[in-house]
């Protein structure tokens, strides 16, 4: 008997952690619905979810955290596969340059922000460089990479902190699909960029989907760099649900939540897609066992 | 051949230098007194951000305190915890299997932000908000998925077998475990730690909300630096703060590596 | 692989060419044992080890059904099975590692019901030997009695004894991974006699070794059950394995026990087809009413004689197989390839054949 109450054991803790997460969520999802009893507040409605969808201005709020997140998250993926693809070529998947490589991960968001600050501000080093190189004649010609409106600034630093968390994710399956079926690919005539495109690429699939999932998931939610590094107007999600949700008008909070609600809504979405991947990869994992 | 390893290593210098140089140009922004416009190196060096912030040394000692109090407690609630875990995921069939993995990698897709405004109310209530605590009881709940999904792997890999080995052959659960599995485990524990130590340590919003400005940490601390365009005393702040997490994290991973040495841990190999 | 080689022909050679070797062996061990034959047939009290109707599930598929089993105290016991016919399964019930769905096991009329694999006093040998790799072999033997807090003297002592016990002596440091398959594999058995069992189960301990190395260990392992009389039980697939050590076998087939008996009851009078088979090729001939079953080497080939037709020979070294056409169908069996050459027997030759006395067994055809 003991052995089927063990897991339940093991698992107390984890799940008192769980609760409070879904604690969490689902006080959030009941306030985006304006169900706020201590404020009086108990009709639920879609109304502010409805607002929200139709101001100008936090329309192009949801619009610009979409764009981040969904730049940052392809162009990581896609930066970060092709790296992979390079040290495995360049048998560079162990060793220093790994341990270089995994730097930006330990590095805090904040961190990375006051390094795009001293870098691509107008008074940056880049800024500098351009000058030096005679591009520009003054400070001012210099685009403006940070505080602007495409969130330039803030990809940069998505950029430098995640395509390594790519890379990190990805390269020892990467590495050891490449030792394994590589081989036999090109053994049986096909190049090694034709095997990797046809082979390797197709098997991490999955796992780079996962990557690119979480990516998007945490820039679209992140609050620190848009905060740090991004435009007046438009304010990314995040930062426009924590004004809301500090508005002296406790009234406002709904807005708060039904902007987190919108958060959440895409993040469950990848959410789940992001658990059918790893099922199938793990399923796929252990039928290659057996 | 001899080419194309050519392409490759330039490929990869860039990208390291890519990597390299923000942090080279934090390094001497720390020792920048002045630096004019369009000049590609500072005019004047100082040792006054330095001396500014060392001055207050016991502000510095104690935001150091609280700051890795807080994230080496999250990080050891983490391993033991997602050990836990990872155990009974791993290596017991029950009910709710797929709902609970699911539950425990949830909070990888949940954002902090969203969490933190949620569940604010309920840290109020129950007396946790603005207290270490709380922080550190928030910040564990996006750390743990994170040390989960390695031990996970690292439980996977050295199985039961051995477990199973010892308990017949007189050992308690608990001995077979610390005796047999933990020994194998070490590694793994120390990277889950590492990792664990690593996002708590990055949260600025959560510790923020949950904290409410009271609990102190790092990022805390140096935002309203950056905020200000206070650089140099921001990129001290970062510089001494870096430089702790990595040396503690060459240190675990030296250990790791000595003691796989030591144990003949064939499973890592 | 083993299978192969326990298919009949190599085990059932042995007949006409050195004696019936693993018969007699077999009942010498027994008697040269020095066991007295109390209850390992009789249903004595005295037993060591008593299942009864067991029943187990694993992720809702039955993997036990109906089991029930009486070992005998210092017996050496075989469970015999093809692979995923549950033996290891219900190893690993009986050391407590597995929970039954129902039924009872007893250990020295002890109920085990909820007792733990710890305080069980049943030690598994398992195949993958499982040795700590991260301790030294003297301190994987030490280990049960570390657990026990044996004072350290003692242990020394004990783990010098055992080495030599199994021919390792002076091997206390030496790593894990500095040493051979069969090395390994006496300092598994070693440790599993330190921890002092009452019951001593081997779950294939020699499959992973070569044939030679093998039949040692089989004798090594025959020989520390003599010594110490201690309850042994052996689960294989090695029919011939299972035939030359064991007091009795147990013969297993999906998930439930086909036919339990001494080596030389369960090979001349197997319950059924599949029982019969197990051990070798089997012929069956029509006799009136009945089937009968006959083994290959119970069948003679006469010189005088027309009714049969030699279809083909294989030779295969001291022996050879013969197919012959008989009125009675198509019958296979097997010679010493001298007595074939005596006779000039080629594909075509007419001859005469006959069973020998005692030869048939008591098939039940279903």
């Amino acid at each position: 008997m003991g052995r089927k109450r063990t897991p339940y054991l093991l698992l107390v803790p984890q799940m008192f952690l769980t609760v409070l997460l879904l604690i969490g969520l689902i006080t959030g999802i009941t306030q985006s619905f304006g169900v706020i009893p201590a404020f009086g507040l108990t009709e639920p409605t879609f109304r502010y979810y409805r607002e929200v969808l139709t101001k100008p201005d936090l329309v192009r709020s949801v619009c610009y955290s979409l764009w981040i997140a969904f730049v940052s998250a392809l162009l990581s993926a896609a930066a970060g596969v092709f790296l992979c693809a390079v040290l495995v070529a360049g048998h560079r998947t162990k060793g220093k340059i790994m341990r270089i490589i995994q730097l930006p991960i330990i590095v805090p968001h904040v961190v990375v922000a006051l390094f795009v600050v001293n870098l691509c501000s107008q008074n940056g080093l880049l800024a500098r460089i351009a000058f030096g190189l005679g591009l520009i004649g003054e400070q001012q010609e210099f685009p403006m990479l940070i505080y602007d409106r495409y969130g330039v600034g803030i990809i940069l630093a998505y950029l430098w902190k995640e395509i390594p968390f790519i890379i990190y994710f990805v390269i020892s399956l990467m590495a050891n699909i490449d030792r394994k079926l590589g081989e036999a690919a090109v053994n049986l005539g096909a190049d090694r960029i034709r095997a990797f495109f046809c082979v390797t690429l197709p098997l991490c699939a999955n796992t780079i989907c996962s990557g690119f999932l979480i990516i998007f998931v945490f820039a679209l939610g992140a609050y620190e760099l848009p905060f740090l590094l991004g435009a007046t107007v438009p304010k990314a999600l995040p930062v426009q649900a924590y004004i809301q949700y500090t508005h002296p008008d406790l009234q406002n909070r709904p807005y708060a939540m039904a902007l987190n609600g919108i958060i959440i809504v895409i993040s469950l979405l990848s959410a789940a897609v992001y658990f059918i991947l790893i099922r199938k990869n793990l399923k796929d994992l252990s039928k290659t066992d057996s | 051949m001899k080419k194309k390893g050519k392409v490759t290593d330039v490929i990869l210098a860039v990208f390291v230098l890519l990597i390299v140089v923000p942090a080279v140009v934090m390094a001497v922004w720390v020792f920048t007194e002045r630096w004019a416009w369009p000049a590609l190196m500072p005019q004047v060096f100082s040792l006054r951000a330095v001396k500014e912030i060392f001055g207050r040394c016991e502000a510095l000692l104690r935001l150091l305190l609280s700051s890795m109090v807080i994230s080496s407690a999250v990080a050891l609630l983490s391993v033991v915890i997602g050990t836990m875990t990872a155990r009974a995921l791993v290596l017991y069939e029950f009910r709710g299997k797929g709902l609970i993995s699911f539950l425990t990698i949830l909070p990888f897709m949940v954002p902090a932000t969203v969490f933190a405004m949620g569940v604010q109310i309920t840290f109020i209530k129950m007396g946790l908000n603005n207290r270490i605590t709380g922080v550190i009881l928030a910040h564990l709940i996006c750390s743990l998925p994170y040390a989960v999904r390695l031990i996970t792997d690292g439980t996977a890999a050295v199985g039961d077998r051995l477990e199973e080995q010892a308990r017949v052959l007189g050992a308690s659960a608990g001995q077979a475990f610390f005796q047999v599995t933990l020994p194998f485990l070490v590694p793994v524990l120390l990277s889950s730690f590492s990792m664990a130590y690593i996002v708590s340590f990055s949260q600025y919003f959560l510790t923020l909300l949950i904290g409410g400005g009271q609990v102190k940490t790092f990022t805390i601390v140096m935002v309203p630096y950056l905020q200000s365009g206070n650089r140099n005393i921001a990129c001290v702040y970062s510089g001494i703060f870096l430089g702790i997490t990595l040396a503690v994290f060459a240190v675990f991973e030296k250990t790791a590596e000595i003691w796989s040495r030591n144990t003949d841990a064939e499973f890592y190999a | 692989m083993e299978q192969e080689y326990g298919c009949g022909i190599l085990c059932l050679n042995r007949i006409p060419s050195g004696g019936p070797e693993m018969v007699w062996e077999s009942k010498e061990h027994k008697n040269r044992s020095g066991l007295s034959p109390k209850g390992v047939w009789s249903e004595d009290a005295d037993m060591s080890l008593k299942i009864e109707n067991l029943e187990v599930k694993l992720q809702k598929e039955n993997i036990l059904q109906e089991i029930s089993l009486d070992i005998a105290d210092g017996a050496f016991v075989s469970l015999l099975g093809a692979s995923g016919c549950g033996k290891s399964t219900l190893l690993k019930c009986i050391a407590g590692l597995l929970e039954a769905e129902k039924g009872s096991i007893r250990i020295d009329g002890k109920e085990m019901n909820g007792v733990p694999p710890e305080k069980r006093g049943a030690v598994i040998v398992f195949q993958d030997l499982r040795l700590f790799p991260h301790m030294t072999a003297g301190k994987n033997i030490a280990f049960p009695m570390r657990i026990k807090n044996v004072p350290k003297e003692r242990q020394r002592e004990q783990v010098r004894r055992l080495l030599e016990a199994v021919r390792l002596p002076g091997y206390e440091n030496r790593k894990i991974r500095e040493m051979s398959g069969g090395q390994m594999q006496r300092v598994a058995l070693a440790r599993a006699l330190a921890a002092e069992p009452k019951l001593l189960l081997l779950d294939e301990p020699f499959s992973g070794l070569d044939e030679n190395l093998r039949a040692e260990m089989g004798e090594l392992v025959r020989k520390l059950h003599r010594e110490n009389g201690l309850t042994t039980v052996l689960v294989t697939h090695d029919k011939q394995e299972a035939l030359k050590f064991s007091d009795r076998i147990v013969l297993m087939s999906g998930g439930r026990i086909l036919q339990q008996d001494s080596p030389r009851e369960i090979f001349r009078h197997p319950v059924n087809r599949e029982a019969a088979e197990f051990f070798g090729r089997m012929n069956y001939i029509q006799s009136g009413e009945e089937v009968i079953g006959v083994r290959p080497f119970d069948i003679r080939i006469l010189p005088e004689g027309e009714d049969c037709m030699v279809k083909k020979i294989s030779f295969m070294g001291e022996t050879a197989e013969v197919i012959l056409d008989t009125p009675k169908g198509e019958i296979f069996c097997t010679a010493v390839s001298g007595t074939l050459e005596e006779l000039g027997l080629v594909p075509g030759s007419r001859v005469g054949m006959e069973m020998k006395s005692g030869s048939r067994l008591s098939v039940r055809v279903p």
